[in-house]
């Protein structure tokens, strides 16, 4: 008896325990973001920013897996943390009806064109967002290997061709394609996108409504395909088991000269491997027009801020500090190590960072595409091109099945 | 020409072949774990299946600084813990009533119980956590601890009960004639002989509650104070990148307690398994 009403005692402050653990601090601020890759990074510039205002509690959150459905649990239900995460672009619009237009806030001045354009919704009007990190998108290449072979690096198909026999005769596998992972396809094809047209959110539009097909544009339905076709005879011996990490290690020892998809998020690990290395970024060849061989730069990723949050001013003055105090700069360039996205004359350390941006200046950048579908279409539409590499889909039949796809996933 | 004792014997070499490839099969993915966690990055990117050229011990001393393996294991332990009580409690004393007054409330109180099994977590994720965080119960360990009671009790209740109904009415009524409440009856007669399925309900249960994800996602993942040590070991995917060694370190170290303690605990929990099965 006494033992049984010792665990309901228990129980019962267990519980009065908890309840009382619900405090209210007046100045708290939540982040709930994707890309753990940066915690350590942001844990730095969260109290960093201590310094500047000690009274304020930054209450900062993270993970990948799971990340969409989490933040629509959280919205769901009423929690919808001060600071969240979603892509560029489509999804601007998405969540638009819950996050803050930055416009008018000193942040947004200071942030690199490229990005601010990526934050605007559907009528290009508007700064939703702010990003953590700049990117560049290319064809990554083991630099010492193309000036030993005196190979030059392909900026139109036949370079490619050539690139290719060049390499095959000197024993090196040209690509390293990670098939594997279904989002290597979207980085590599928004360079074909941007070659079909001037307009890619209207291009996009038009296959979301059913108006656009592969078949009147042969940067997609031919050369699109015929690069994809070439990766995978000249590339891994088992591509569709390709990943990040294979191509990473592929690049690294020298096994292979170009990755497909990836780009300046590879340097720390490929650096792991080899340190000596040297790599760089271009373009794809997409046409026989080498000026549309050029690198995509702008922000993805997008930090959003909720316009329902009690501490509106104090996170205003939190995103304000990270965009335009010097610490702010350095924390970009030296904290973070990533692409600046914002207006800076300093660089981070990496070479894919600077010959991207070297690309960018000489060659222009072509415009990033992915941002203006959901990730919902571009797992579908890596599954689609896995399955015509492996063999179960025609061209024709892989065509019908993306055009169908971007009307019922992205379509509405 | 073999003899019967002979076959029998190569019958049974077969068997134990067959079943420790079965094992080897099982294992092998947790192989895979423990060896990339005793590599360099290097060398897990380079071929995941070859084993270490040197013992990388490092993973480990970063991995437990940049956990705070220290701190997530007490969280753990809390969570588990205040789980595991509230479960024990109120599924055994469930169990006993609903075997021992059998009338139409408790026939539907133990299928209102047990009906909940069935019900997938994802369709009421939110609603659970709109809820509690009205209660205040989203965001702290013990909150946590407390949710883990309404998952674990059907499960639980449903073991417990097969079990009590072979355990003789007449210890109940020998209890009574000397006296006791029926409350003492369970506390001092019961109970104990329920030993055996409490550790199969204790194993079963830490296994989960130790290892899970989603929910304390949902719930803890808010503050570094709260955050679980599965939890943590996520940190290390990133949207492109995976540090793959210092994850899988991360993975051994979150799960290596829950499965010394299934060790220690095994045989009973075959036995207990056994006991409710076959008499129920």
């Amino acid at each position: 008896m006494r033992k049984t009403t010792g665990v309901v005692l228990l129980i019962a402050l267990l519980v009065m325990g908890t309840m009382s653990q619900v405090a209210f601090a007046a100045k708290e601020i939540s982040i709930f973001i994707s890309m753990p890759e940066y915690a350590d990074a942001i844990r730095e510039l969260i109290n960093e920013y201590k310094k500047v205002k000690p009274d304020v509690v930054i209450h900062y959150e993270t993970t990948q897996s799971d990340y969409p459905t989490l933040l629509k649990v959280k919205l769901n239900s009423g929690d919808l943390p001060d600071i969240f995460a979603s892509t560029t672009g489509k999804e601007i619009e998405l969540y638009k009806e819950y996050s803050l237009d930055l416009s008018d806030q000193p942040l947004a001045n200071a942030m690199e064109k490229a990005v601010r354009d990526s934050m605007a919704d559907a009528n290009g009007n508007g700064v939703y967002g702010l990003a953590i990190k700049g990117n560049y998108f290319g064809m990554v290449y083991n630099k010492g290997l193309f000036e030993e072979l005196g190979v030059k690096v392909p900026e139109t198909f036949a370079e490619l061709e050539t690139a290719i026999e060049q390499f095959n005769a000197a024993g090196i596998t040209p690509f390293s394609s990670g098939f594997g992972e279904w989002w290597v396809f979207k980085h590599a094809f928004q360079h074909f996108l941007a070659a079909a047209t001037d307009n890619v959110p209207g291009l996009v539009q038009q296959f979301e409504q059913g108006q656009a097909k592969f078949k009147d544009y042969p940067e997609l339905y031919e050369n699109w395909f015929r690069f994809v076709d070439l990766v995978y005879a000249n590339g891994d011996a088992k591509p569709l088991e390709s990943t990040i990490s294979t191509e990473i290690a592929a690049l690294a020892l020298g096994q292979a000269a170009m990755v497909v998809g990836q780009g300046p998020w590879i340097e720390a690990d490929v650096k792991a491997i080899d340190p000596e290395i040297k790599i760089g970024i271009a373009g794809y060849p997409v046409s026989d027009n080498a000026a549309q061989a050029q690198v995509i730069a702008g922000a993805d990723q997008a930090m959003r801020i909720s316009n329902s949050s009690d501490a509106e001013q104090e996170v205003l003055d939190f995103i304000n500090w990270w965009y335009t105090s010097d610490y702010g700069e350095t924390w970009f360039i030296d904290v973070a190590k990533v692409v600046s996205p914002i207006v800076t004359d300093r660089m981070a350390d990496f070479d894919l960072v600077r010959d991207g941006a070297m690309q960018v200046s000489e060659r222009g950048s072509a415009p990033i595409g992915i941002i203006y579908s959901t990730d919902s279409f571009h797992m579908s539409f890596g599954e689609i091109m896995q399955a015509y590499l492996g063999g179960q889909l025609t061209k024709d039949e892989a065509c019908a099945q993306i055009e169908q796809k971007w009307m019922e996933i992205d379509g509405q | 020409m073999m003899t019967r004792k002979q076959k029998t014997r190569l019958k049974w070499i077969l068997a134990e072949f067959f079943a420790i490839a079965l094992a080897a099969f099982y294992i092998y993915p947790i192989f895979l774990m423990v060896n990339n966690s005793l590599k360099p990055f290097r060398e897990v990117i380079m071929d995941v299946i070859a084993l270490p050229s040197r013992l990388a011990v490092e993973n480990y001393v970063n991995v437990v600084e940049r956990m705070n393996y220290g701190a997530l294991f007490m969280n753990n332990v809390i969570i588990t813990v205040v789980g595991l009580l509230g479960i024990i409690v109120f599924s055994s004393i469930a169990a006993y009533t609903i075997n021992r007054t059998r009338n139409r409330y408790t026939r539907i109180a133990h299928f209102l119980i047990i009906t909940p099994m069935l019900i997938p977590f994802q369709t009421f994720m939110i609603t659970l956590l709109k809820t509690m965080n009205v209660f205040g119960l989203a965001g702290s360990l013990v909150g946590l601890g407390i949710q883990y009671w309404g998952f674990g009790v059907p499960m639980a209740t449903f073991i417990y009960a097969n079990f009590i109904q072979t355990v003789p009415r007449e210890i109940d009524e020998s209890a009574f004639i000397d006296g006791a409440s029926t409350l003492q009856t369970f506390a001092h007669v019961i109970f104990p002989i329920l030993k055996p399925i409490t550790t199969t309900v204790i194993v079963l249960n830490v296994m989960w509650i130790w290892n899970d994800f989603l929910l304390p996602l949902l719930m803890v993942n808010s503050t570094e104070r709260t955050r679980t040590l599965v939890l943590s070991a996520y940190t290390f995917v990133g949207q492109f990148n995976t540090q793959w060694h210092y994850a899988m370190t991360a993975m051994v170290l979150a799960v290596a307690p829950s499965v010394i303690f299934f060790v220690l605990l095994q045989k009973h929990i075959v036995k207990g398994v056994i006991a409710g099965a076959v008499k129920g």
